[in-house]
This record gives C-alpha cells, sequence and structure tokens, in this order.
C-alpha cells in the first residue's frame, strides 16, 4: 500500500477530481518532507586552484537559516590566516557586530562594535601554507532571519590548528553576532585575510526551512 | 501546492497527466540533504554502540547523543584507544574559562558526567572531510549535574582525526556503568 496517496480504484470516474485528489495527498507529503529538509544551496565544493575569495551570490530567499560549512586553507606564509566574511559584498565595517570567545593556552574574548573590519572579523580560522598538509580551519555558521531587511544574527564555531609541535597553535573560536545593513542576504563572501585560499578547500551552504 | 490542477477542458492523454507529475518531480528536488543514518535508538542499559557501514555518499556527519554516566570514548573506524600513533587531537574550551590541549586522547571522548540518574548529557558532533586523509570535528556538549553538586559543565570542542581510511564506522565505548534510562543517540548524513 502506498506511503503517500490513495490508490485509484476500480469504478471511480476519469474525472479531474479523481486526479487532483491524488496530486493534493502527494504535494501534503511533499511539504512535511520539506518541512524537515535542509536542502543544498550550494553542494560541498572543492577548489580545484586558488582563489582570491569564495562568492556565493544569487542565493535564495526560501529558507529560515543558511548553515555554512567551510574548511579553508591560504598560501600565506604563515601557520594560520585570518578570515573575514561579508554579507552582501558590503564592506561597511558600521554594519559587523561580534562577541567571540578564542582559546589558545587561554581564554580570550573581543568584541567587535561596528569599526575596524569592513565584515565579521572570524580572525585565524584558515591553515596558512606552513600548516601541515591536509590541515584546513574549520568554520561552522549560522546565519538566522537571513530575508530580512533587519536582525540577521548569526552563530558561529571554528578552529585552526597551525602546527602540531606547539599548542598555542591549535585555536578554538566561538562567536555570535548580527548584521545591520539594509537588504536581505543574497551574496555571502570569504576572504583571506592574506593570500588566496588554496586547492583543496572547501565548502558548502544548505537553507534550513 | 506545485503542481497545476486538471481542469475539465484539459484533454485527457498521456501528456496532461504527465505535465502533473513532472511539476511533483520537481519539488522532489526539495529531498534532504542531511539523510538519517540511523534514526533516534535507545541505549538505556548498554555500554557500547557500534555504527557500521558507513556509506561512502557523505561528505559530512552529525552525531547526536543524550548520554548519562561513564567514561564514554568515540572512535572512527574502531582505532584502538590510546593508540601511540596518537591520531586524534584537540582543543577544548570549558565553561568555567579553561583551555586545554592534547594530541593522545586515542578518540573524542564525550566526557559524560556522572550525576543524579534522570540528568542526560546533550552532545552534538559534526565530522567534516570524512573521505579525506585529516578529518575535522566540532563537538558541543554539556555535561549537567544536579544542583546539588553544583553547576554542570559546557563545552567546545575542536579537533583532527588523522587517519588515511574514509570514515565507515563509529564506535561508542564506555568503560563505566551503563547508560541510564533515556541515553539514545542519531547519526545523519550530509551528502556531498
Amino acid at each position: 500500500m502506498p506511503s503517500y496517496y490513495t490508490p485509484i480504484t476500480d469504478g471511480e470516474p476519469g474525472s479531474p477530481e479523481t486526479f487532483n485528489t491524488r496530486f493534493e495527498e502527494l504535494s501534503d507529503n511533499i511539504d512535511d518532507i520539506a518541512a524537515s529538509a535542509i536542502p543544498a544551496i550550494v553542494d560541498w565544493t572543492t577548489l580545484g586552484g586558488s582563489a582570491g575569495s569564495i562568492s556565493i551570490t544569487s542565493i535564495s530567499q526560501t529558507y529560515k537559516v543558511l548553515k555554512l560549512f567551510a574548511l579553508l586553507r591560504t598560501d600565506q606564509a604563515a601557520t594560520k590566516s585570518t578570515l573575514v566574511m561579508t554579507l552582501n559584498n558590503d564592506t561597511t565595517a558600521s554594519n559587523y557586530f561580534m562577541r567571540r570567545v578564542h582559546a589558545a593556552t587561554t581564554i580570550t574574548t573581543t568584541l567587535q562594535t561596528g569599526s575596524g573590519t569592513n565584515g565579521f572579523d572570524l580572525q585565524d580560522l584558515c591553515t596558512g601554507a606552513s600548516a601541515p598538509a591536509n590541515y584546513y580551519g574549520f568554520l561552522i555558521m549560522d546565519i538566522f532571519n537571513y530575508t530580512a531587511t533587519t536582525g540577521r544574527g548569526v552563530l558561529y564555531a571554528g578552529y585552526c590548528q597551525g602546527d602540531t609541535g606547539t599548542s598555542s597553535e591549535f585555536e578554538l573560536h566561538d562567536g555570535g553576532g548580527h548584521y545591520i545593513g539594509g537588504s536581505a542576504v543574497t551574496r555571502l563572501d570569504l576572504i583571506p585575510g592574506a593570500g588566496s585560499f588554496v586547492a583543496g578547500s572547501k565548502y558548502a551552504l544548505y537553507g534550513v526551512l | 501546492m506545485p503542481f497545476t490542477p486538471i481542469v475539465r477542458t484539459d484533454k485527457h492523454r498521456a501528456s496532461t497527466y504527465n505535465s502533473r507529475f513532472e511539476e511533483i518531480e520537481f519539488s522532489l528536488g526539495l529531498l534532504p540533504s542531511l539523510a538519517r543514518i540511523v534514526g533516534w535508538t535507545d541505549v538505556s542499559g548498554l555500554n557500547e554502540i557500534s555504527i557500521a557501514g558507513i556509506a561512502s555518499t557523505y561528505e559530512a556527519l552529525l552525531f547526536t547523543c543524550l548520554l548519562h554516566d561513564g567514561n564514554t570514548l568515540l572512535t572512527f573506524n574502531d582505532v584502538v584507544p590510546f593508540d601511540p600513533n596518537s591520531l586524534y587531537s584537540r582543543r577544548i574550551m570549558l565553561n568555567n574559562g579553561t583551555t586545554g590541549f592534547d594530541t593522545n586522547n586515542g578518540g573524542v571522548s564525550l566526557e559524560v558526567a556522572a550525576s543524579t540518574a534522570v540528568h542526560q548529557c546533550p552532545t552534538t558532533l559534526w565530522v567534516t572531510n570524512i573521505q579525506g586523509a585529516v578529518k575535522h570535528w566540532h563537538m558541543s556538549n554539556a555535561a549537567v549535574r544536579d544542583a546539588g553538586s553544583g553547576l554542570g559543565d559546557f563545552r567546545q570542542t575542536g579537533g583532527l582525526c588523522i587517519d588515511p581510511g574514509a570514515i565507515t564506522r563509529i564506535n561508542v565505548l564506555n568503560t563505566g556503568d551503563p547508560w541510564s534510562t533515556g541515553s539514545g543517540y542519531a547519526l545523519y548524513g550530509l551528502r556531498g
């Protein structure tokens, strides 16, 4: 017995109502499934070569929350690189606010209050060229209410290990903040503080319904 | 309603019905990218979780659990705990303002606190790059204690697992008392 619609039986008239009833049953079940889905807006994408930035544009306005995953490495001659994220290609520093907790050998906290950085300052969340091979900076971020023109909140967690021999080179970050630019978010950019992202870096963007 | 209803003036032929089925099929493109691998499973009275045969179609995994009691270690591909090759490294950040780093943990320690039996500790563990040589994982968990023994711990942990093989198996071993009533877990896969 099918799960999602009532089978047509012998004797039912071949009328539009007969078929429309089944289509509606299927459609209602699709809505139920979709309500729990987090469809991919951008499937996991691995860079085949270097990239000065990662841009995700024309973001669908269908969802309630964006969920971003990224594993990033740059060609900067360092163990770690900084990372900035902008929304809508907006480089107005006064539109970005963030509180971040950062664990290295001790735990510190920093505040970004609409100045200094032209985007969300995610600090050292990329490995650099000096980091061990196949080590990437890890980032997972939720962007809430992104289709609105006010009240966009972000929460993120990430870490980066730039060197296996020094404990201070393994940094763990957690942060949250908000974006006060006046437009719905349709674009997201990840920008390394120096150099370019290298091949093997990967990212994905999902929409949460 | 992702289809165009049939009306009486539509012709009774294959294309009339096929076009509606195609409209619904298009809606099926919304099928979840986060697939359920193992649905919520009760583990009360048990000491071990073993999940084998994880498909190679996933790029990342989400392991969630609610556990009470026991010294609990999660490993990928059943690597022997405390392997001298030190395949796991992590940094942990605790609510009490301290942080720790180690490279010889032998696995992902879920650090489930012992407390009043009804208290369960929630954990979410994301594991990415599971097909690659270095897995990057991040975990949030809370070890809740009852009011009588003080506040519990909230932890964020980031770590790496260096194993050339793709993750096809997850084991969780509890060397203490069996998990209590209400403990359970689920595993989801994020498709590539």
